[in-house]
């Protein structure tokens, strides 16, 4: 025990131990000399016959030093020293490895921070591992009956379920975001804000508590309740100023008065990781009070909710799964009544729940994200592994400048090992992790990559290092002809940078593959002119506008906006493009008899009569709306070049006529076609569409979808100039009508577009610094190679090479690497640009001018990186070089 | 065991520190190259004993508290640092020994018994 503590602090605090150790020794070399003086010898002689007889005094020490302490714990100190002693003497070489190793490990652990935070965090609730989603939240929304696994629920299914009593506890929330539009006293106007509509009981299952009042209780839930909601900290603190007095406070949603009674726990953000989540939660009861226009709480034939539950302590998922199955059914049966056909029983024995992990959530954001944080993973690896051979082949070429002192190292008697912990330990001290969230498992990621990439390259160069210690014993530089043989030999340098100009090309080949792609998406004929367009999201429904209110609206707001300066045309529709489009439903075609079971759903949009105008969309036959569609004149629809192709409709197509939904006969006549626009999915070919007039409904029907979303404005010049005026007009028309949004065409596209753009940017960004460091790394090589060829070239140089030819031989040298690593690397860029052949637009992942492209810049920086070692090289004076043998 | 060389042999693991031991209790107080001197001289140039091998051996023995080291003069007026040993370690040295003793007769039986 006092051993090995003794041992400890001598490893620790060493140099007492070591001036103890020498003075001994010195004396013991003393009496040594004494002796020898005595029996006759003169002093000179009996110094070195002290010497001989004490044996190595070096070696003596470092036996010393292994007993008295552990070993590696002093030596892993005195190598940091030495690592420091030695990147200080080096400032230039220290400021390349740093910058060169934080980048790679900083883009990995970035990125890595990044996949924790959307991959792997957990909801802020208690015990979120015992959570369980209900359904695959595939679909969202307010939606008819599901088939099969059921996603979504309506709100009796809901009741019904939870009364069952399957789960420990089954909450219940909306699937879809919704906003409702705020007013408080002290506010000039309506502001937006995120709602989500819980069950009674939502904050209880996911186990949250208040930071301030109290949470929303099941007896808030109920018809007869006065409304409540509880607010998200983040709102309380941003947009409430942190309001001490909230809870308990009234504030004015959709012009309900509705009672805040708390503030949720601060870390809590809801039921799913998104970028603006909610400010709101109210009971799903609130439904019938917020939005009555568009209440769906009590129609069991609305599926609009998502649920949530816990698993009972000791029973499976798949028991619990089963349980839920059947209490599913069973309300289906009985809500058929007395006689079901055979189909639907059939159907309704194919409907079943199946229970999700709950842990992270709904997983909108993860399902979204996933393979493109893979990917960025992935291409941040790749760069990591070029930085980590990057700095394998400087520490070689650095190697070189270091043999003899590293010679004199061995045989003062460190050993092999120590040696290579020498290497490990400077590569070590380099490692600056940058992480952007100080999570523990980023942290752990980034301390195991830094060790792994320490380890991997730290050593291939040692242990080539602590090869060849002979030949630098045996004379300060090679002979010439074993220059040449050790030429031939140096193996690992070559294969580090044919490594890495493979890996260089795999990856400029992907960011050439997705800046051509980006291009081709964003370039692309969108079916309309997103160029001077502002696009303002509006929601009259917010405002409790009736139908019967909405035309005077319509009317005023066009009339109004029409008339500002700057504006060209204004417009109105239920959905503009990139922006939640549109809502589907099945039609039916005169003449087009659709096979069993075939879907003929279409996409329909509510538009405005200057709606193609102002977007620039073509219209291509017929006509567009004009002021005599009213909501009594004949129903007409225009349709999109796609819609007649979907249903072979050949020939004159004005005058054709069509239905929505399977009953209705053909009521809708076709009076114009335009061409067919992108209103979803940029990758995607347009989709059969229909445009109806804003107001025309027939009796009886569903008015939803005449309210408008999106107010479309044609601006002479930049459109976000005359975002203002806009905005005061519209407060001008109605102050109590919520601008949700104002935002330029264009932007709205690159909000569609936004993952494409990073991927395309880091991808770029990452193929330049993959180059940038083998071209570092190949002029490391090459410095190297002709610090080791000096004496061979100046032979070359005495026989009468010229400098010409000898530079010439050097990049010669250096391309043929970059050959071979460039003949690896384009069937793995083949190979890789397959893999993420999805995520391309436009670009085949195997046309060959991406790689050419990759390998032409390539080909190129090597030349340049190649130049100034060949250069000087070719400038040798032989007679120094063949001196210096 | 022990490797021969030139006709000398090396010593097993272990026993310098028993040597060590036991010549300081019958010497007294040594200083290192004493130490080495004697030990030269007892073993007649039949063992290699590099002086500097001392070393560990005699730190080890410090740090287990065995032999004690203070610096003193010699009679030549150098100073030289003289190791002498502890209560502890005679307890220490009779049970090596003894530990020794038996080894050594087992291996010796083992080795060269007839039997």
């Amino acid at each position: 025990m006092k051993r090995l503590f003794m041992r400890i602090l001598n490893a620790v605090l060493p140099s007492r131990a070591e001036d103890r150790l020498a003075r001994e020794l010195a004396s013991h070399l003393t009496l040594l000399e004494d002796d020898f003086h005595r029996r006759g010898m003169t002093p000179e002689d009996a110094r070195l016959a002290a010497r001989r007889a004490f044996g190595g005094v070096e070696q003596t020490k470092e036996l010393h030093r292994d007993a008295r302490s552990f070993r590696w714990i002093d030596d892993a100190r005195r190598d940091l020293q030495y690592a420091v002693r030695t990147l200080r003497k080096a400032p230039g070489f220290t400021a390349v490895a740093v910058l060169t190793l934080a980048l790679g490990i900083g883009a990995n652990a970035a990125i890595f921070t990044l996949i924790d935070a959307v991959l792997m965090k957990s909801l802020p609730v208690h015990d979120p591992g015992g959570l369980v989603m209900l359904g695959d939240a595939r679909s969202s929304g307010v939606g008819t009956r599901p088939h099969g696994s059921f996603p979504v629920y309506s709100h009796a299914l809901y009741q019904h379920l939870r009364d069952a009593n399957v789960l420990d506890g089954l909450c219940a929330f909306q699937s879809a975001d919704a906003q409702v539009s705020v007013r408080r006293s002290g506010w000039s106007a309506a502001r937006p804000a995120g709602a989500r509509l819980v069950s009674g009981n939502y904050f209880e299952v996911l186990g949250v508590n208040a930071a301030a009042g109290r949470t929303i209780a099941p007896f808030d839930d109920s018809p007869s309740a006065p409304p409540v909601s509880v607010v998200s900290f983040r709102y309380w603190k941003d947009t409430l100023n942190g309001d001490p007095s909230v809870a308990g406070s009234t504030i004015d949603l959709n012009g309900v008065a509705v009672t805040i009674v708390g503030v949720a726990a601060p870390e809590f953000y809801g039921d799913r990781l998104q970028p603006d989540p909610p400010g709101f939660w109210l009971p799903i009861s609130a439904d019938r009070q917020l939005d009555p226009q568009r209440m769906v709480v009590d129609d069991p034939d609305q599926y609009w909710l998502y649920l949530m539950g816990r698993l009972m302590p000791d029973v499976s998922a798949a028991q619990e799964q089963a349980r839920l199955t059947v209490a599913l059914q069973s309300w289906l049966l009985t809500r058929e009544g007395s006689s079901v056909s055979a189909e639907r029983r059939r159907e309704i024995s194919n409907s079943r729940v199946e229970l999700n992990p709950g842990r992270s959530g709904v997983p909108h954001v993860q399902r979204n994200y996933s393979q493109t944080l893979q990917l960025l993973l992935g291409i941040s690896a790749a760069v990591l592994l070029i930085t980590c051979a990057n700095l394998a082949g400087l520490l070689l070429a650095r190697g070189a400048a270091r043999r003899a002192e590293r010679s004199v190292r061995l045989s003062l008697g460190a050993s092999r090992g120590r040696l290579l912990l020498v290497v490990l330990v400077f590569r070590g001290a380099e490692d600056v992790p940058i992480p952007i969230v100080p999570d523990v498992r980023v942290l752990a990621f980034t301390f195991a990559l830094s060790c792994g990439a320490a380890i991997v390259f730290g050593l291939l160069p040692a242990i080539r290092m602590s090869s060849d210690i002979a030949p630098a014993m045996r004379g300060g530089a090679p002979s010439v002809r074993g220059s040449v043989l050790s030429h031939r030999r140096f193996g690992l340098g070559q294969a580090l940078i044919i490594g890495e100009v493979a890996l260089s090309l795999v990856l400029l080949a992907a960011a050439v593959s997705f800046a051509r792609s980006l291009a081709n998406v964003a370039g692309q004929a969108f079916g309309f002119d997103h160029e001077h367009v502002l696009i303002i999201d509006v929601d009259p429904g917010l405002a409790r506008y009736e139908y019967s209110r909405l035309a005077p609206l319509y009317q005023q707001m066009d009339s109004r906006l029409s008339s500002l300066p700057g504006v060209k045309s204004a417009s109105f529709s239920r959905y503009s493009p990139f922006n939640g489009c549109c809502w589907a439903f099945t039609v039916a075609v005169e003449g087009y008899t659709p096979k069993p079971q075939e879907n003929t759903s279409v996409l329909l949009n509510r538009v405005s009569p200057r709606y193609f105008e102002t977007l620039g969309t073509k219209v291509l036959r017929g006509r567009a709306f004009d002021a005599h569609d009213t909501p009594v004149s004949r129903r007409v629809a225009v349709v999109t070049g796609a819609f007649l192709h979907r249903f072979l409709l050949t020939g004159d197509p004005i005058g054709r006529r069509f239905g929505i939904g399977g009953r209705n006969s053909g009521d809708l006549e076709i009076v114009g076609v335009v061409e067919g626009a992108k209103y979803d999915d940029p990758r995607e070919e347009p989709a059969p569409m229909a445009f109806l007039p804003l107001l025309q409904v027939k009796p009886g029907e569903e008015v939803s979808s005449t309210f408008i979303n999106a107010i479309e404005v044609r601006s002479a010049g930049n459109p976000t100039a005359i975002a203002g005026q806009v905005r005061q007009a519209l407060a001008d028309i109605d102050p109590r009508l919520p601008v949700l949004r104002i935002d330029a065409l264009s932007d709205q596209i690159g909000r569609a577009l936004s993952q494409e753009i990073v991927i395309a940017d880091l991808a770029v960004f990452f193929g330049l610094v993959a180059l940038m460091l083998t071209c570092i790394g190949l002029y490391g090589l090459m410095a190297y190679v002709v610090q080791r060829r000096t004496s061979e070239i100046g032979v070359r140089i005495a026989l009468g090479a010229r400098p010409r030819a000898v530079m010439g031989m050097m990049i010669r040298d250096a391309l043929a690497q970059g050959v071979v690593g460039l003949l690896i690397g384009i069937p793995a860029a083949f190979a890789v640009t397959q893999l993420v052949a999805n995520q391309l637009y436009g670009v085949s992942a195997t046309d060959p001018k991406n790689c050419a492209a990759a390998a032409l810049v390539l080909i190129l920086c090597i030349t340049i990186a190649a130049y100034v070692p060949a250069r000087r090289a070719s400038l040798i004076d032989a007679m120094k070089a063949l001196r210096h043998e | 065991m022990a490797r021969a060389r030139n006709g000398r042999v090396e010593l097993l693991q272990g026993t310098l520190d028993l040597i060590v031991l036991r010549a300081l209790s019958t010497m007294g107080p040594q200083h290192a190259y004493g130490l080495a001197a004697r030990l030269e001289q007892v073993a007649d140039d039949t063992f290699a004993l590099n002086q500097g091998t001392l070393y560990p051996a005699l730190v080890r023995l410090e740090q287990k508290g065995w032999i004690r080291g203070t610096w003193q003069t010699t009679e030549n007026n150098r100073e030289a640092k003289y190791y002498a040993i502890t209560k502890a370690g005679m307890r220490a040295l009779d049970k090596q020994a003894e530990r020794w003793r038996r080894l050594a007769g087992l291996v010796d039986k083992l080795l060269f018994d007839e039997s």
